[in-house]
């Protein structure tokens, strides 16, 4: 058994518990969550009217906005969740304000235990939790419909948290790798580790247009590969990545490509394989071939897109040496070189992603929006009905700007039928 | 159907300008006509509509409708939902608007914005009608129905209502600043309510709209958030609005500041749809108008 002497707090201790929620209290501050709010929306702003100031958001000092928020958010639930559950497990009587409508059920006489008894079951029917309550001045029942409707809004302030950790898990952990592929060849589906023996091959990729070039689809066909046995096969598309393995593999960037054979002037092959086409190196898949042996490198553009020609180019040390112009299942001489066009074809690089926070952070979004959807959309309503003299006064309070009126009304009905119930029997 | 559909727009922007002509015209005459017949100040009415209030309400519902074809139309012709560029944007944004309008009238007496409903409505309308209308097929990224209907669609629902409360807060700061003696508004309080319904309801669609855009972006653009000029502006919307809830139930000096926020709301929904469509280059932009 506790003993009074054992229930005694140390002054020190209280005053630190008083300044803790004080703190507290000054966290939770709507006004301070305002003003927070408003720094962070306008930061975004910025950042969206002018690209050079998106430095901003990646700034510690916006990551320390952000955590603030994050805090307010956590204390305004810290000291809302007590006179919460306070109200979910018994609801308290209304005090009476501008925002309570009030109303009055006549009584034929005395209000008996029966009637008292019919009343709550009626209200309880009608979505009120209750809590009856008998004083010297008389009987009273207090309840809330929808209470629950509070803990939602809880809960979208602590969706805040799980946003937050899913970003944060995201940005120490995620991994990103970026590959270029032929077709036919394949990659791990990251940079190569222990353990690591997943990957993906590239099978094919089929592009249409329309009459004026514009896109209508990309269908990249790709095969995952676990432990060197083939796992399944799938067509990317841009709104449909592959999702293997837990990481997500898109289809990123497209680009022609020739298959290409070069040969020394004594028929010995350099090289054979495929050439990415372009004016520039995209993602390592180079547009030329290196033959060091020769001290040769040969560039590969388009030459006539029209006719499917390819422009070779040989250099050595001195600057270009040769160039020819051919087609698909040509061969002829390029500098010390012989070379095949054996065809043109398209590679595609390749994204691979693992983000372990995005799981949490969808959560977190999905979870925002359904509890402001439950606590904008069901708001709770109060309600506190008490004897006085011969009637019942009725009191029904709804969250801010709602309308209780026909609330009002339907209680009062559903309460007056209940008494009169009483009055018939009598 | 080619024809038809721009009928109906036109149809409907003439009834919009109608509306808002004949509901100034009545504002001003509910005003002018005191001093006029040499009276006081005009007497509050005891109704939420100036004389010719029905006529306006009726024209508002009649752009609603024909709008409404229009967009049926419309999905019938392109085969996906009207929402894809600009020219089918508009127009439903503004059906949008008219039917937060039509709803939220149906529960609060504020029939006399009508003719502040109808203004951004009736841009939004004329804007969509110098755009080109031809029917072009959807650009790989788009050729996701779910996405494209319910994350568009969300943005879109959750525009209107920005607009609807952006036309509440003008009302009730004309009304806070007039003393609540103008007869062809609502009480600044009637608008206080009217607003702050119209953001709850639109807060949880636009914070959907948010996290399925964010989906979308994590399938197409390999991550859900990529720092792009419509993201962050949206972002910047949706805090502006947060901002808002949380002030709205004040009755302190800060509350009374509240509907400036939906101004600064609705200015920035309209730099997320415009600035960052036309002027800002991002991944958003692929759509072109």
């Amino acid at each position: 058994m506790l003993r009074p002497s054992s229930l005694r707090v140390q002054p020190s201790l209280d005053r630190l518990a008083r300044r803790a929620d004080r703190a507290l209290r000054v966290l939770a501050d709507a006004r301070l969550g305002v003003a927070l709010l408003v720094a962070a929306g306008v930061a975004n702003l910025a950042a969206a009217a002018r690209a050079e100031w998106r430095w901003a958001l990646d700034s510690p000092a916006y990551l320390a906005l952000v955590g603030t928020i994050l805090i307010t958010g956590v204390a305004a639930v810290a000291v809302r969740i007590p006179p919460v559950w306070r109200e979910w497990r018994r609801p308290g009587p209304l005090v009476h304000s501008r925002d309570v409508l009030v109303g009055e059920v006549p009584l034929g006489g005395e209000l008996t235990a029966s009637a008292r008894a019919r009343i709550v079951a009626v209200l309880a029917s009608a979505g009120y939790r209750l809590a009856e309550a008998a004083t010297a001045r008389g009987w009273g029942v207090a309840g809330t419909r929808r209470g629950w409707s509070r803990f939602a809004a809880i809960a979208s302030h602590l969706s805040l948290v799980l946003l937050v950790v899913g970003g944060a898990l995201g940005t120490a952990f995620a991994e990103e790798t970026r590959f270029g592929l032929f077709p036919g060849e394949q990659s791990h589906l990251a940079a190569p580790r222990p353990g690591l023996t997943t990957g993906v091959r590239f099978d094919g990729l089929d592009a249409e247009f329309d009459s004026r070039g514009r896109p209508l689809r990309f269908d990249t066909r790709v095969t995952f590969i676990r432990d060197g046995q083939v796992a399944r096969s799938q067509v990317l598309q841009v709104n449909a990545p592959g999702d293997f393995d837990g990481y997500l593999v898109h289809a990123w960037t497209y680009g022609p490509a020739v298959e290409l054979r070069v040969e020394d002037l004594a028929g010995q092959a350099l090289f054979d394989g495929w050439v990415a086409l372009g004016g520039e190196a995209t993602d390592s898949r180079a547009p030329f071939v290196e033959l060091p042996s020769l001290a040769t490198t040969i560039g590969v553009s388009l030459a006539e897109a029209e006719t499917n020609q390819a422009r070779l180019i040989a250099a050595d040390q001195h600057g270009v040496s040769d160039t020819v112009i051919l087609g698909p299942g040509e061969r002829r001489r390029l500098g010390p070189t012989q070379v095949t066009l054996r065809g043109f074809a398209a590679y595609v690089s390749f994204l691979s992603r693992r983000d372990p926070g995005v799981g949490l952070l969808f959560a977190g979004g999905f979870l925002l929006a359904g509890s402001q959807a439950v606590a904008f959309y069901l708001p709770r309503c109060r309600l506190d009905l008490r004897t006085a003299d011969s009637r019942l006064i009725l009191r029904v309070r709804g969250e801010r700007f709602d309308d209780v009126r026909t609330e009002l009304r339907r209680v009062s009905g559903i309460v007056a039928r209940a008494a009169a119930a009483r009055d018939e029997r009598a | 159907m080619l024809i038809l559909a721009p009928a109906l727009l036109i149809a409907a922007l003439f009834s919009l300008v109608g509306a808002m002509a004949i509901g100034l015209g009545s504002a001003a005459w509910t005003e002018l006509r005191p001093a006029i017949a040499g009276g006081g100040p005009p007497a509050r009415h005891s109704t939420d509509t100036t004389p010719l209030g029905p006529i306006v309400h009726g024209a508002i519902a009649l752009s609603l409708i024909l709008l409404l074809a229009a967009l049926v139309l419309r999905t019938v012709l392109t085969g996906h939902a009207p929402w894809s560029n600009m020219y089918e944007f508009n127009q439903a944004f503004a059906a949008a608007i008219l039917a937060g309008y039509l709803g939220l009238a149906r529960r609060l007496p504020i029939r006399t914005l009508a003719p502040l409903v109808a203004v951004p409505a009736a841009g939004l309308l004329a804007y969509s009608l110098t755009l080109p209308s031809e029917v072009v097929p959807l650009p790989p990224a788009l050729q996701t129905p779910f996405f494209l209907t319910v994350h568009v669609g969300s943005a879109m629902l959750a525009y209107g209502i920005a607009a609807l409360a952006a036309a509440a807060a003008v009302g009730e700061l004309i009304q806070r600043w007039s003393g609540d003696r103008l007869a062809w508004l609502p009480l600044a309080a009637v608008c206080r309510t009217a607003a702050y319904r119209s953001v709850v309801l639109g807060m949880p669609v636009l914070t959907i709209a948010i996290v399925l855009g964010a989906l979308w972006a994590n399938l197409a653009w390999r991550s859900y958030w990529n720092n792009d000029p419509k993201e962050l502006a949206a972002a910047a919307t949706w805090l502006v609005y947060a901002a808002y809830i949380h002030l709205a139930g004040r009755r302190d000096r800060w509350g009374a500041s509240a509907a400036w926020f939906l101004l600064v709301g609705f200015g920035a929904v309209l730099f997320t749809y415009l600035a960052a469509n036309l002027v800002i280059p991002g991944q958003h932009s692929y759509s072109g108008v």
